[in-house]
């Protein structure tokens, strides 16, 4: 039997609040956060309701990557932020111009996304001025007052077809909704795809609006959103909740043969990933297949300060040289969808570079930064992604 | 590789909930197409739609009371109906851990948007803005998912705890497309080996304010009110638009050897499955069809089939002007000058959007199960751009081992699905 293909990641795009990949992986390096309370969604202070922390995203117009007017126009945020991250991590392996439109074409594209824009309040004000009486309109003057655009704004396959469409991308396709674990299914189904010749690359990515309306009323009533700086952060001990955040991440998958012959860095290797369902985390970490123990585990999500004692007593458990564990969510905020991407995306980051940044970590990992697991479980999924650096020999 | 078997199935359409009301509606060439009467559409320029006309919000048992929200979103109760069917069938009255390990069962589910509440969000405007303070207080008074949206994953969530399923569970958006990318990817996880079964499916509905709003203003629906059952004409010369639907349909699939083990009904076997992106344009399909063409052989590839194979296809066939001609040029493309029957069932029920596929995909069930070819019904003046044999009005006998389902997203996304009628000697079948 042929050993199944390696799974090489050679490229990776970001958009978050510092910025595109660029400029978040330098502010983390630089250990800058991009949670702030002074945002637009901060609540009056009469009201006696401190701020809470959030990570809005920096502006998402995707002219970096489309010039037309008119194609912009159609999109939601969401879809703006998954075309930025997705073009980046194409130009970040190689595959963006002119001369790369052949290998785009049949590459797959799996993405996640959600929450999304279909946040009336947040569709509406997307058109400008109009906005704030658009809603009312809607209430008080039927339809024929809303925007004829609005339905382009609130569908939630919107991601995908102008990702598809930018780039020239007309290979298999999905677009999976609304939580972290669709992001680790993304990733999975591609890997599964490639390992099995169904292509040779993939792009990969998850896309999401945390701060509208209906995504933090969701947070309000699951008494998820942190209610200070210090309560999001997932190593302090007064952690208690989210900073939301607009996120977008994508990941450049390929084979190994593949990078090699296009004469591609890898940046890291995509060595496992497995999703379950409710319930699942203890029976995943026991099961995943992964002979050595990595330094650093990424987790995301994470609610509350016993969860995240709960990882670190799962990673005692299975090794006996604990890694150290590693989160953005106290610098980056937490946009569901987009959230195990990230992670993964960052942690291949300082795979490439062998240095886990220390503002991510809850202690830094002895020697050389070779190997990372990825995880996140909520009450619905569980999720785990292995890595390994450029150098690492196969297991 | 595992071959892959359908071993439930259930549904909750336009037509009636449940496989027995379904397959009547079919055979009968019933159209499930009448006025709205969930909302008051008078002021709307659209006021028909195939909307479910037998499951009770109030009555329908619910798995916990977490899952109370679920009532105000029809789309998850059809689906609960539906997959419930579905598990029944497939496992009858036993927990499907009894024969399966809940951690390599899954789901992979197709849905739309989610329900928003407009008179949770306008009892907070005050003036021209929305008071986001009372918003956020009284938000944090309602039990989880119980104000302003519910989460259009909840059905799966609900369903997963239910059955007692721990495997990963996907929820597709694809759009139209959705619903034959969730069935096509769950054939793919038991194919591959990844799990043994999958509840596969989907469920939508945007007979609601902001559905049949959106879709207006797109100008994508028929406003012919006053044909109510007869509004919705694929490949009628007079078609002008699609007509909504809403619904669920779930299935059981999971590999042969697991469906033998335990002597259960096959139903249908997935042979193939193709995906395909247009990038062309948002609201157009490719003007070449080149998206349409290459879903279509991806599926017949992976199902190792020739075109002259397949014994029909039920078709995307929506009704708009822009895609049936070009549905009809595609099929032309991949099956030359003498394409298989085929027909639009969204003549009778409606486009049912992210569940469009999944219920289409039952409507194959009937054809491979009853030997018979769902009719197109309104089909009256056949547009001659859609030179295919629709199967005009009613259903039609004839020998069908093999089905392609075809569908293609708003946006660009393709899907296409090959099913065939049970091999006799794989296990008892419906038949």
């Amino acid at each position: 039997l042929s050993e199944p293909a390696r799974i090489a990641i050679t490229g990776v795009g970001l958009h978050s609040a510092h910025g595109g990949t660029d400029e978040t992986w330098a502010a983390i390096l630089n250990n800058r956060s991009a949670l702030r309370c002074d945002h637009a969604w901060t609540l009056p202070a009469a009201e006696g309701r401190a701020a809470f922390p959030a990570a809005p995203a920096a502006d998402p117009s995707p002219t970096e990557f489309l010039s037309d007017r008119k194609t912009v126009k159609y999109m939601g945020p969401c879809t703006q932020m998954a075309v930025l991250a997705a073009g980046r991590a194409l130009r970040h392996a190689g595959l963006l111009g002119e001369e790369a439109a052949a290998a785009r074409e049949g590459m797959a594209l799996f993405l996640a996304t959600g929450p999304i824009a279909f946040d009336v309040e947040q569709a509406l004000t997307s058109f400008g001025d109009q906005a704030a009486t658009d809603l009312l309109a809607l209430r008080y003057e039927g339809l024929g007052r809303c925007h004829p655009l609005l339905p382009f704004k609130m569908l939630l396959n919107m991601p995908l077809g102008l990702v598809s469409i930018t780039f020239g991308i007309k290979g298999q396709n999905f677009i999976l909704y609304p939580g972290a674990d669709q992001g680790a299914l993304a990733m999975a189904h591609a890997v599964r795809g490639l390992r099995r010749g169904r292509f040779v690359r993939a792009l990969v990515g998850g896309s999401a609006c945390s701060l509208g309306l209906s995504p933090l009323m969701h947070l309000r009533r699951a008494q998820r959103l942190a209610s200070s700086i210090e309560e999001a952060q997932p190593f302090s001990a007064r952690h208690a909740g989210w900073a939301p955040a607009d996120q977008a991440a994508c990941l450049m998958l390929e084979t190994e043969a593949e990078a090699t012959r296009r004469s591609r860095t890898v940046l890291a290797y995509l060595d496992d990933t497995a999703v379950l369902g409710p319930g699942s985390v203890d029976h995943l970490w026991r099961t995943t297949q992964s002979t050595e123990a990595p330094e650093a585990v990424f987790c995301t999500g994470s609610a509350n300060a016993g969860e995240v004692e709960a990882d670190r007593e799962r990673a005692r458990q299975r090794w006996a040289a604990p890694p150290a564990l590693a989160s953005a969510d106290g610098v980056l905020g937490v946009a569901p969808a987009a959230s195990f991407v990230l992670s993964t995306a960052l942690a291949t980051l300082a795979l490439s570079g062998r240095t886990l940044p220390a503002a991510l970590c809850d202690r830094a990992p002895a020697g050389q930064f070779t190997r990372s697991w990825v995880s996140f479980h909520d009450q619905q999924a569980a999720a785990l992604a292995v890595l390994a650096g450029p150098a690492e020999a196969r297991p | 590789m595992t071959r892959v078997v359908i071993t439930g199935a259930g549904v909750s359409s336009p037509l009636g909930t449940g496989m027995s009301r379904f397959f009547a509606g079919l055979r009968e060439a019933r159209s499930g197409i009448r006025e709205i009467r969930s909302f008051d559409a008078s002021s709307f320029p659209v006021r028909i739609a195939g909307e479910v006309p037998d499951v009770d919000a109030e009555q329908m048992p619910l798995p916990f009371p977490e899952a109370a929200a679920l009532r105000r979103d029809p789309k998850a109760l059809f689906f609960l109906e539906a997959a419930r069917e579905a598990v029944a069938q497939a496992f009858g009255k036993q927990a499907l851990s009894v024969f399966l390990d809940p951690f390599r069962v899954g789901m992979s589910v197709a849905t739309g948007l989610e329900i928003f509440h407009a008179p949770d969000l306008f009892a907070h405007i005050r003036g021209h803005q929305i008071d986001r303070v009372g918003l956020f207080e009284h938000a944090a008074r309602e039990p989880t998912n119980a104000f302003l949206e519910i989460p259009s994953d909840l059905a799966v969530t609900c369903m997963a705890r239910e059955a007692g399923i721990r495997g990963p569970c996907a929820v597709n958006v694809s759009a139209c497309a959705a619903g034959s990318q969730a069935l096509g990817e769950a054939f793919g996880l038991v194919r591959d080996g990844a799990l043994d079964a999958v509840i596969a499916g989907g469920y939508d509905s945007m007979v609601n304010p902001i559905g049949v709003g959106g879709f207006s203003l797109l100008g994508a629906l028929s406003t012919h009110n006053e044909l109510g059952a007869a509004a919705s004409r694929p490949f009628d010369g007079t078609r002008d638009g699609f007509v909504l639907g809403e619904g669920a349909a779930a299935f059981v699939m999971e590999s042969v050897d697991s469906a033998q083990r335990r002597g259960a009904p096959v139903l249908a076997e997935v042979l193939g499955y193709g995906s395909s992106l247009d990038a062309f344009r948002v609201s157009d399909p490719d003007e070449h069809e080149r998206g349409a063409v290459a879903a279509m052989q991806a599926a017949l590839e992976d199902a190792g089939l020739c075109p002259a194979q397949v014994d029909y296809i039920n078709a995307h066939g929506t009704g708009t002007r822009k895609n049936d001609p070009a549905e009809a040029r595609a099929i032309r493309e991949v099956f030359g000058d003498a394409p298989p029957p085929t027909s639009s069932t969204k003549s009778q029920i409606g486009h049912l959007i992210g569940a469009a596929g999944a219920v289409e995909a039952m409507a194959v069930l009937f054809a491979l199960a009853e030997q018979t070819l769902p009719a197109t019904i309104n089909l009256h003046q056949q547009d001659p751009e859609c030179a295919l044999d629709c199967v005009p009005n009613r259903p039609r006998p004839a020998r069908v081992r093999i089905a392609l389902s075809n569908s293609f997203g708003f946006g660009g996304q393709n899907a296409c699905l090959v099913l065939a009628a049970p091999d006799p000697s794989l296990a008892r079948s419906l038949v």
